[in-house]
């Protein structure tokens, strides 16, 4: 499963980038990508399986690039891993076309949960 | 809930201890060390609230989470990476504290300032709270001012 990880911290994207890794499920294939306008190119060029994208982003925020994605009629799984908690902001990710939206700061056991409905 | 309400604990220890491990024990407030140079990162809160929140450590603590965040050793750390990290870490402290706030408001993208004496506040605004916590050998600051819109 070819997994894209967005987000403006480098360190964020290790810390899911690691998540990931010791998640136990094989053949996680991870990407990073470090805004969205990146990320809308890197899901072009390689047709990732899912993105897991922050939501507060300079030039691209992560909710733009949902609508950008469902706008070209990227069908792509995609999820938020993001510290935005109200209830308002969930609402506008699933109305988009995300799958789930995981509340910084996390755990390895929101990781797990997150892979099992996904894979 | 009220601004005044927010437990900075409880966000405290969701982000230090739950997802990075580091163990916090809350202390009285501490002057800031005139040897040492700090590091603050921030985030603001506007909408129906307008907030900020500012977490202040010492730049070799900065360093020792910033080796944590990304994996590294603290000799492969530079100052993006340290920028980076705190800056983060702010970004959680404070979408963990707008996530609390009722209505619609914004969280803007992190800053980070290095110096030492720092001293940071909002115009027109009021100190909500100040927080402080021995970590290893050092003392995180977190605090929240606020102003009514």
């Amino acid at each position: 499963m070819k997994i894209l990880v967005v987000d403006d911290s480098k360190a964020m994207r290790m810390i899911v980038r690691r998540h990931l890794d010791q998640s136990g499920f094989a053949g996680l294939e991870i990407s990073e990508a470090a805004s969205g306008v990146e990320a809308l190119a890197a899901v072009r060029a390689s047709e990732p399986d899912l993105v897991l994208s922050d939501w507060n982003m300079p030039e691209m925020n992560g909710i733009e690039l949902l609508q950008a994605l469902r706008a070209e009629g990227c069908g792509v799984r995609f999820g938020f891993v993001t510290s935005e908690s109200q209830g308002h902001i969930k609402d506008q990710a699933l109305d988009a076309g995300a799958m789930f939206v995981i509340v910084k700061p996390f755990t390895a056991e929101d990781f797990n949960a997150m892979l099992l409905r996904v894979t | 809930m009220l601004l005044t309400d927010i437990d900075l604990h409880e966000v405290n220890e969701s982000v230090w201890t739950s997802m990075l491990g580091f163990e916090l024990a809350a202390t009285e407030v501490e002057p800031a060390d005139p040897t040492l140079r700090y590091l603050i990162g921030s985030v603001t809160i506007t909408g129906g609230w307008d907030a900020a929140v500012m977490v202040q450590i010492p730049v070799p603590f900065a360093i020792r989470l910033a080796a944590t965040m990304f994996g590294f050793e603290e000799t492969e750390i530079g100052d993006a990476e340290v920028a980076d990290a705190l800056g983060e870490m702010a970004n959680m402290v404070g979408g963990n504290v707008k996530g609390m706030l009722p209505g619609d408001s914004s969280l803007s993208l992190p800053t980070v300032l290095e110096g030492s004496d720092l001293r940071w506040s909002i115009p027109g605004g009021a100190l909500v709270s100040d927080t402080f916590y021995r970590c290893e050998l050092w003392t995180i600051r977190t605090t929240l001012f606020g102003r009514t819109a």
